[in-house]
């Protein structure tokens, strides 16, 4: 039904092509990245399940090619596609077709969009692939590396209201949104079904706070799950009592998670100073409570923006603790469960520097180094060629030539 | 003293003609004439032409006219209108494009243009020197130098 929806828009809007009040633009980002590390391989995020390592010239994670079409129906209706050619794991044809939903505009107040969407969890959620847009090289990874989904598909509404010199506007979204999740060994789908978000901003002068709140449900069956669900059967219940407590943790299908976010951005002279602080959590302990953010500090002068970026994830790894269960005589099994437990356990700290020029009003080139310190058990946004997780630090240098027309 | 005379009256005529010259280049913010509406303030002209109320003080839609990237008084308009390069005003607009949030203003190669999409678009707003004011256009906001 979705990709017949999908079709029937791509037909709308090749039929519409030939009329007058269609219009075309594009963006698109060349990205080069290199690392410093033989065992920790940078991701742009934990969709990608190649790394770039030590001696690698990557052109992949953060190159991109989009397009986007609209078409006028009258002044309030009117039809929106977009596809992004870049490098994804596992994609099928429409996971490259990033936007395309009709949008009703009645007034100025009020906007109702249906189709495919771009993803609102967090505050540069849904312009991400727009690197132009943004004033780094890459987003911060702590915050957005734990994001994989570059659309959904549902609905939204929005409605702002002018007081006082300032805007708010509330928007009000539901949906259902596919990605898979990889740790370079082992990939795996994970859907959100039953998406109900919303999210504020509030933006007076050079002021902007936003606040952001999702709610969605697991749509997609954890396969790794399975093997340890028959492990443990097999166990006698006199040595693993209670076994439905770890595994209701372990079926990820169904879990409630939530995603929260709360940013602000302000112009001071030639200073933007901006930060944004995001909370995810869940019903299970499969998925670890996270807590991230990022400050940031630019100074604008003429063509030229130099910033820097302080980021970091945090979160409680999984211990093993079921009642009554006594983990030396599963040794083996227990260090697998608390590795698929810790899989979103990310806890990492960056500091990046880095330098935008506008080459033009629609050309921009950025080069930003970023620090990163990975604590022990905490690199869920790279990918781990090795056998352990140890404490490390990496290097990362990133460029970026992007364009919008 | 008659010379004395003749060099004062030749510089203040020289001053009013420079003066009347900055002036018709002074940038103002108009609609078309039927528009109702008498003037906007800086915030209102602000939400407008950064897409985040794009409507007037009454409630009805304001749909804004644009000059091209390669126009200077485009790179004029922002800078003194907020502070920023046309560069970084395009950057703000392609998250709001490429995320399907907004759509673009309608983009003109000229003044020209831009006037006569105004005298024949209703509600629409845009921007232009003064020397190419004429009767079917309504100044609503005048942006100081």
């Amino acid at each position: 039904m979705k990709r017949f929806a999908l079709c029937s828009s791509l037909l709308l809007i090749h039929v519409s092509a030939i009329a007058d009040d269609t219009t075309w633009s594009a963006f698109g980002t060349l990205g080069i990245v290199s690392s410093d590390s033989e065992q920790y391989g940078f991701r742009r995020n934990i969709n990608n399940d190649e790394g770039v390592f030590n001696g690698d010239i990557d052109f992949k994670q953060l190159s991109l090619l989009g397009g986007q079409l609209e078409h006028r129906f009258s002044g309030t209706f009117d039809l929106v596609t977009q596809a992004v050619i870049r490098d994804r794991t596992d994609a099928d044809w429409d996971d490259y077709v990033s936007l395309a939903f009709l949008r009703y505009t009645p007034s100025a107040q009020w906007t109702l969009r249906a189709g495919r969407l771009a993803p609102d969890l967090f505050t540069i959620s849904d312009y991400r692939d727009i690197n132009i847009a943004y004033t780094w090289a890459n987003v911060p990874n702590e915050v957005y590396g734990m994001i994989p989904y570059t659309y959904f598909d549902g609905g939204d509404l929005s409605y702002t209201h002018r007081f006082s010199d300032a805007t708010l506007t509330a928007k009000a979204f539901v949906g259902t949104s596919e990605s898979v999740i990889s740790t370079g060994h082992f990939t795996q789908s994970f859907d959100l079904e039953e998406m109900l978000g919303i999210a504020i901003t509030f933006d007076k002068n050079d002021w902007n706070l936003q606040w952001r709140y999702t709610q969605a449900s697991i749509g997609s069956e954890d396969t790794s799950a399975d093997f340890f669900i028959d492990a443990i059967a097999q166990i006698p219940d006199v040595l693993w009592p209670n076994k439905q407590n770890i595994y209701n943790d372990l079926a990820l299908e169904g879990q409630k998670v939530n995603y929260q976010s709360f940013s602000g951005q302000k112009y001071l002279n030639n200073w933007l100073l901006s930060f944004e602080v995001t909370h995810t959590d869940s019903d299970t302990d499969a998925i670890a409570e996270l807590t991230n953010g990022y400050i940031s500090a630019a100074y604008l002068q003429g063509a030229h923006t130099w910033y820097g970026v302080i980021a970091q994830t945090n979160s409680d790894p999984y211990q093993f603790s079921e009642p009554g269960v006594n983990a030396l005589l599963f040794p083996e099994l227990i260090a697998g469960i608390e590795g698929t437990f810790n899989f979103y356990s990310s806890s990492q700290q960056s500091i990046s520097l880095g330098w935008r020029c506008d080459l033009s009003p629609t050309v921009t080139s950025k080069i930003q180094v970023s620090y990163t310190h990975i604590d022990e058990n905490g690199d869920t946004l790279w990918i781990n060629q090795g056998n352990n997780s140890p404490s490390q630090s990496v290097t990362t240098l990133i460029y970026t030539l992007s364009f919008a027309l | 003293m008659m010379t004395r005379i003749i060099i004062i009256v030749f510089s203040l005529l020289a001053i009013l003609s420079l003066k009347a010259g900055a002036y018709s280049e002074q940038l103002v913010i108009v609609v078309h004439k039927d528009t109702p509406i008498e003037s906007l303030t800086k915030s209102e002209v602000i939400d407008i032409f950064m897409g985040k109320y794009t409507a007037y003080p009454n409630g009805q839609k304001a749909l804004a006219v644009e000059l091209t990237d390669q126009h200077t008084l485009k790179e004029r308009f922002y800078r003194q209108l907020i502070g920023r390069s046309v560069a970084s005003v395009n950057a703000y607009w392609a998250r709001l494009k490429f995320a399907g949030r907004k759509r673009n203003a309608e983009v003109k190669d000229t003044q020209d243009e831009v006037i006569e999409y105004l005298r024949t678009t209703p509600l629409s707003i845009g921007y232009i020197t003064v020397a190419k004011l004429d009767d079917n256009l309504k100044v609503v906001y005048q942006i100081d130098e």
